[in-house]
């Protein structure tokens, strides 16, 4: 209990002074907001329905990226994962366009896409590709030998050895890039909104700094950490129920 | 793999890519996509090299990176800092780590619209919003990084006698160093990213500023231009901390 | 049994060590004389480890004290050097071998224009001349054993304690090592206590050997080696009183240790 004191210590001081320092006027509140306010309009946002409509929208602009991203990405990584003479052939072109940040892919988007859904989860599919395109030719070429020779010798043609053997075996792997290109598909997702796209949590973000009310910035910021944590949080769940019990068991020990 | 043949196998690499854009060239010259959005390579090349010729694109290039720069270094130096008087003692980590764990999940991005608040849409809330963002990768990574010093030679520390400040420098801090650059790389790659939004937010001379404008006035061709100097800028950058990072833990390969 | 003549080097008294409620070492004491091979043997978890850690100061007896030279040992010193057996984590990765060395050199503040040569004299007695410039990384783990033994040397300890510092080394290496540090020891002119669960090794290494009992850990026996030296992985291991020291201390030890 002494540990989660501590940690919860300066935190709650924070808060406090914050809280002192707005209301003697020490702190411009104006630009700031300070903690009972801001959890006022973070309950607020509950309340009327705004946060629940804004993060339906990040969540869907996420999503559909990360599905398209991580398939797209997924299917390179097994193809590149397979044949080393495909992934060295494509080294140039892949290493070529990774350094690009999505967020300069915004402008292109929108110019292809105009505002909504589609602009949104084309760059979010962009961030999502790359970390499971690394991640699953990394795993498949990590199965364990032994397995490729089996499904040799059980004569199975190419789509049966990827469906059978390949990508159960990278399985686990696989699922932790696609943990970690959730999270990145959330960030991304509203990096887009506050930039560019009129929807989703961003979006509410810019709407509140722009009519100046510090306080709902706040509150929306909270949110969004928090239902990006929650996110991870149940992702992970997910991966130590499904894989917890049977480990990774198709990998090299390297 | 012998050297001559990794040539080899990067020319053909090369050669790849070439083919690529040899075909887009193909089909953007026979218009089957829209030139809007598909411009031809050739045109992007020669907006590129137009751009280049003159003042105004270094101009830009030149506050997009400064921006960078300022916040990068800033933040890289208070997180080195920091991280290590963190790092080294248990008492302040029981304090601070909870907290720091909490700031963890939330976008880089999402903390720009306070800054604007705060500090009004211009140079001083990039950097800002920049040093702020890039601060909590390095922050992270180098507590982390003390935090793990082999216990094993603070012993060998302690029966030689060697003062604090010796110890810091010669045990903890280069045991540190791979978890400070894989840091330092985060924040890199973060403080571009926040310098490309920022700079749309802001609507300041600078890279991200250039592609906006781009893609609002149609002319694709200059914003493709404009999306590989991005591309650029990041492979650069990252490139010169590989190679700081590859001399500096020279140690590691060996 | 010696007579204690001169002061000790080390001794310890009425040493106690309780972790919570678990009773690691109860009531040691012992001392070790100037230039003596001192070797403890003893069961896995007999708490040898431990004892050795309480002598360099790195742990705080419950109860009882450690003494070197008269003074109370309250905390870790250079005069009290201690070889891991975890050798590689006691290196310094980033440094070479020559570094590593140093380091003990920068501690003592042996000015920089001394410290070439020294270093050169401390490698080329641990036989690692040539690998100066090499990194701990690429040295098989009996060399990165020698680099550990070698900058503990370059310590100028007064006592050399060794924590099994060839447990995890193949058996030609640990002969060979083990002749190397009887040499070394006796050349350099420090006292030594020596952990190890091999009892021939024991033998073969010690002018005292001090069995231990586990659970809790205390002190069985001491045996007084009188073979002469220097000693022959060969004859000395042949002779009839090395065999003989090895029964008595067999039947000593708890079995299947």
């Amino acid at each position: 209990m002494n540990r989660v004191l501590k940690g919860l210590l300066l935190p709650l001081l924070v808060l406090a002074g914050w809280e002192l320092c707005a209301r003697s006027g020490v702190l411009k509140a104006e630009s700031l907001s300070f903690p009972t306010a801001i959890l006022a309009a973070a309950v607020k946002v509950v309340q009327d329905g705004s946060l629940f409509k804004a993060a339906l929208e990040t969540f869907s602009g996420a999503m559909v990226g990360l599905a398209v991203g991580a398939s797209v990405g997924i299917v390179a990584g097994v193809a590149f994962g397979l044949s080393r003479r495909l992934s060295q052939l494509m080294r140039v072109t892949t290493e070529s366009l990774r350094p690009i940040p999505s967020v300069a892919l915004i402008p292109l988007a929108l110019l292809i896409y105009g505002y909504g859904v589609q602009m949104e989860s084309s760059v979010v599919a962009f961030s999502c590709f790359w970390p499971l395109l690394i991640i699953t030719e990394s795993a498949v070429r990590g199965i364990e030998p032994r397995l490729i020779e089996v499904a040799r010798l059980l004569n199975f043609n190419l789509f049966q050895r990827i469906t059978k053997i390949v990508l159960p075996a990278a399985l686990p792997r696989i699922f932790v890039g696609l943990r970690l290109a959730a999270a990145v598909s959330l960030v991304v997702a509203v990096t887009v909104e506050i930039t560019a796209n009129p929807m989703g949590l961003g979006y509410a973000l810019i709407v509140a700094q722009e009519s100046m009310r510090p306080d709902k910035v706040f509150a929306f910021i909270g949110w969004i950490g928090l239902i990006g944590w929650m996110f991870n949080a149940s992702l992970l769940w997910a991966q130590r129920q499904w894989f917890g019990r049977m480990g990774n068991w198709a990998e090299t020990s390297t | 793999m012998n050297t001559r043949n990794g040539w080899r196998v990067w020319l053909a690499s090369l050669g790849v890519l070439a083919l690529l854009v040899g075909l887009w060239q193909l089909v953007a010259q026979y218009e089957l996509v829209s030139p809007v959005f598909f411009p031809a390579p050739m045109r992007s090349f020669e907006s590129l090299w137009d751009q280049m010729r003159g003042a105004e694109f270094w101009m830009a290039f030149q506050q997009t990176l400064m921006r960078m720069a300022l916040g990068f270094v800033t933040a890289s130096l208070a997180g080195v800092l920091l991280g290590a008087l963190i790092g080294l003692s248990p008492g302040a980590r029981a304090y601070i780590e909870p907290t720091l764990e909490l700031i963890r999940p939330l976008p880089a991005s999402a903390m720009i619209p306070v800054f604007v608040l705060l500090l009004g849409l211009n140079d001083r809330m990039i950097i800002a919003a920049i040093a702020f963002s890039s601060l909590w990768p390095v922050l992270l990574n180098t507590v982390h990084g003390f935090k793990t010093v082999e216990s094993r030679l603070m012993e060998v520390a302690n029966i030689l006698h060697l003062s604090r400040l010796e110890m810091i420098w010669k045990i903890a801090l280069p045991s540190a160093m791979p978890d400070i650059f894989a840091g330092l790389r985060l924040a890199l790659t973060v403080s571009l990213i926040l310098a490309v939004v920022a700079e749309m937010l802001a609507g300041v001379a600078g890279l991200g500023q250039n592609i906006t404008l781009a893609a609002r006035s149609f002319r694709s061709a200059d914003l493709y231009a404009g999306i590989v100097v991005l591309g650029a800028v990041g492979y650069a950058t990252n490139l010169i901390l590989e190679r700081v990072e590859n001399h500096l833990l020279r140690w590691r390969g060996a | 049994m010696t007579t204690a003549s001169a002061r000790p080097v080390l001794s310890v008294e009425n040493l106690d060590f309780t972790v919570g409620s678990l009773n690691i070492l109860k009531n040691i004491t012992l001392s070790v004389q100037e230039r003596e091979f001192v070797c403890i043997v003893g069961a896995s978890g007999c708490g040898k480890t431990t004892l050795l850690r309480l002598m360099g100061g790195l742990l705080a007896p419950t109860a009882g004290r450690v003494q070197y030279r008269g003074q109370m040992v309250t905390g870790p010193q250079p005069e009290l050097a201690v070889v891991f057996q975890d050798y590689g984590r006691a290196l310094l990765p980033w440094r070479t071998v020559a570094g590593n060395v140093e380091l003990a050199l920068e501690a003592r503040r042996v000015p920089k224009a001394q410290r070439a040569d020294i270093i050169h004299d401390m490698l080329s007695r641990v036989g690692l001349a040539e690998r100066a410039e090499a990194y701990p990384m690429q040295l098989s783990g009996g060399m990165q054993q020698r680099l550990q033994i070698a900058r503990c040397l370059a310590q100028a300890p007064q006592v050399l304690l060794m924590d099994e510092p060839f447990g995890a080394l193949d058996a030609m290496t640990r002969q060979a090592l083990q002749d190397e540090v009887a040499g070394l020891c006796s050349q350099a002119g420090v006292t030594v206590v020596f952990i190890t669960h091999d009892l021939e090794e024991a033998i073969y290494l010690g002018d005292r050997v001090i069995s231990m009992d586990k659970h809790p850990g205390r002190l069985s026996d001491t045996l007084d080696i009188a073979l002469e030296r220097p000693r022959h992985q060969l004859t000395t291991r042949e002779d009839e009183r090395f065999l003989a020291y090895r029964h008595r201390l067999f039947n000593l030890l708890p079995p299947g240790h």
